[in-house]
């Protein structure tokens, strides 16, 4: 059966270009739009993994997401991968080897998304 | 060098300001001077001549005052250097009728004599720079030429207490009294005036100052939300036609694949551009001022093995040298490999094939020195003043090398001032570039 991600994106021409790029590579996409919608489909469809967007309602809501989900007994094993375009923009600069230890993530993703780059961590970080 | 700088201190509204400050104090001084000679006659002290030359003396101040008041409202346009004129004058001529008081008035008997320090306290008000000194050197000429002269043969003394026990005539208290009074006013004016000046000055500075930084964090916050709301949507559109590039494949025309090639270099640049406006008002903000301990020399090398690919590429030397010391210093680690990265890859983007490039770490004094030198074009001297400007690229470097956003520079000296440390600048045409990073060491005291 196809693993399933979960894109959690308010951009919904980002969702789509990586619906587009996972769907070619077999994978089941399913998106939601901000955090609160995600954490549902988490729980209701139980995702092989989560690809989470940094800035969307505010500028950590990612980083709640990502606490939530760690703290859900359920749920807490997801894969996530953190999108960022933050970057050089507010000043945090993510390092994941470092980062991973407070946030609880397994790997970043810059924006602009490369498609094989985004095939290549799914893949990665899908726990099989 | 010009005496009177062309600064709103020194402007011509202001020295006319001046001028009538100067006259209306004149007008106090005459009555003053009035008042001081009924006291006299009132109370009988010193010689008749004296009282009598006293009036003079006071005829002359009103007379000069209305001359002072008259002449510069004849023209409507009255130039700085008449102006300066003016008020020399008026203070030449007020020493010399001061003397001359002082002479009436019993030369060294005279309390009158204090006086020579409000006119030095005005020059200094009045006048720029050194002229306070001008004028206590005209009042020690003046009042030293009265003493000699009374005791040559052209000059008598004027006995104005005559034989009168100092102490023991209510006379003489009452006139040293009365001076004492007009001194301890006029300090107290002159002082209050200078003071009052300093502060009001300060406070427009600091008002000034405050506008100008509110004015730039206006700019810094428009550019950090421009550049974070642009990037979004562009990082889309690359992500867009990034999968279109892969979708697409092989059976595609040519043209068009080049076309969507073209187009996500475009929005690479774009999105660099966006990058480095967002570096220019990095540490803006408080909240991201993180100074930390660190080793200099670890954080160059780290940046220098990053920056090697690039080099290998063009056959370039890059080699680094050190003193053999540690460099630990407090700073911010992004900003400081933003500065040295940007400078490297500067220096290995515009240095030819082959070239060599330089980064040396040193100490010197209580700061830290780290140069990087390229054997390349160098910069014509004419483009060093530009080259720091936002958005500057030497005509030079745009025919070399298309992409580029112009800010590497500027970033560089926003981050280098972030550690009030200095950028300078050595280039030549033909003899390549240094550029020189002074980063002062703070003392843990």
């Amino acid at each position: 059966m196809a693993k399933k991600v979960l894109i959690i994106d308010d951009d919904f021409d980002l969702v789509e270009a990586m619906r587009i790029t996972l769907e070619a590579a077999g994978f089941d996409v399913i998106d939601a739009q901000d955090g609160e919608k995600g954490l549902e489909k988490i729980r209701a469809e139980a995702p092989d993994l989560v690809l989470l967007d940094v800035m969307m309602t505010s500028m950590d809501e990612g980083f709640h997401v990502a606490y939530k989900i760690r703290s859900d007994a359920t749920i807490k094993d997801t894969p996530i991968v953190m999108l960022t375009a933050v970057g050089n923009q507010t000043g945090f600069q993510f390092d994941p080897g470092k980062d991973a230890d407070f946030l609880p993530v397994d790997a970043f993703l810059e924006k602009p998304v490369n498609p094989k780059k985004l095939v290549d961590v799914v893949r990665e970080n899908i726990k099989v | 060098m010009t005496l009177f700088p062309d600064t709103p201190a020194f402007s011509t509204a202001s020295m006319l300001r001046r001028v009538q400050w100067l006259i209306r104090l004149r007008w106090f001084a005459v009555v003053g001077l009035f008042a001081g000679a009924a006291l006299m006659k009132i109370i009988e002290l010193g010689p008749a001549d004296s009282i009598f030359w006293m009036g003079i003396a006071g005829g002359i101040l009103v007379l000069l005052n209305v001359v002072y008041r008259v002449v510069p409202a004849m023209r409507v346009q009255f130039g700085m250097s008449p102006l300066v004129t003016l008020l020399n004058i008026q203070m030449v001529m007020d020493l010399l009728v001061l003397t001359f008081l002082v002479y009436i008035t019993g030369s060294e008997e005279s309390p009158l004599s204090f006086f020579y320090v409000f006119h030095i306290i005005l020059a200094s008000i009045i006048f720029p720079g050194g002229f306070s000194y001008l004028y206590s050197l005209l009042g020690i000429a003046l009042y030293s030429g009265l003493l000699a002269l009374e005791h040559s043969i052209y000059l008598d003394h004027i006995c104005f207490f005559h034989e009168i026990h100092l102490a023991g005539d209510i006379r003489v208290v009452i006139a040293i009294w009365f001076i004492f009074v007009i001194t301890m006013i006029v300090s107290a004016y002159l002082a209050q005036n200078v003071t009052e000046r300093h502060r009001r000055v300060r406070a427009k500075l600091e008002i000034t100052n405050r506008k100008l930084q509110e004015v730039n964090e206006t700019k810094t916050t428009f550019f950090r939300y421009a550049s974070h709301e642009m990037k979004a949507p562009i990082a889309t559109i690359q992500s867009t036609l990034l999968v279109v590039e892969t979708v697409l494949g092989e059976a595609v025309d040519e043209r068009v694949k080049d076309m969507i090639r073209r187009a996500i270099g475009r929005t690479s640049e774009v999105i660099e551009m966006l990058k480095d406006l967002a570096d220019l008002t990095y540490g803006n903000l408080q909240e991201q001022q993180e100074f930390e301990n660190l080793d200099l020399q670890l954080l160059l090398k780290e940046l220098v093995i990053e920056a090697q690919p690039n080099a290998d590429r063009k056959a370039q030397t890059l080699v680094m040298k050190s003193s053999d010391q540690t460099f630990l210093y407090d700073g911010d680690v992004i900003a400081l490999k933003k500065i040295f990265s940007n400078l490297i890859s500067n220096a290995i983007r515009y240095t030819q094939e082959g070239g060599t490039i330089k980064i040396k770490l040193k100490q010197i004094n209580s700061h830290f020195q780290v140069t990087v030198t390229d054997n390349g074009p160098g910069i014509p001297e004419s483009e060093q003043v530009n080259i720091f400007k936002e958005f500057y690229r030497t005509p030079s470097a745009r025919k070399q090398i298309s992409e580029g956003t112009g800010l590497g520079l500027a970033i560089v000296m926003r981050m280098v001032e972030l550690h009030d440390g200095s950028l300078q600048i050595k280039s030549r045409e033909g003899q390549g570039s240094k550029f020189k990073v002074i980063l002062p060491i703070e003392e843990n005291l």
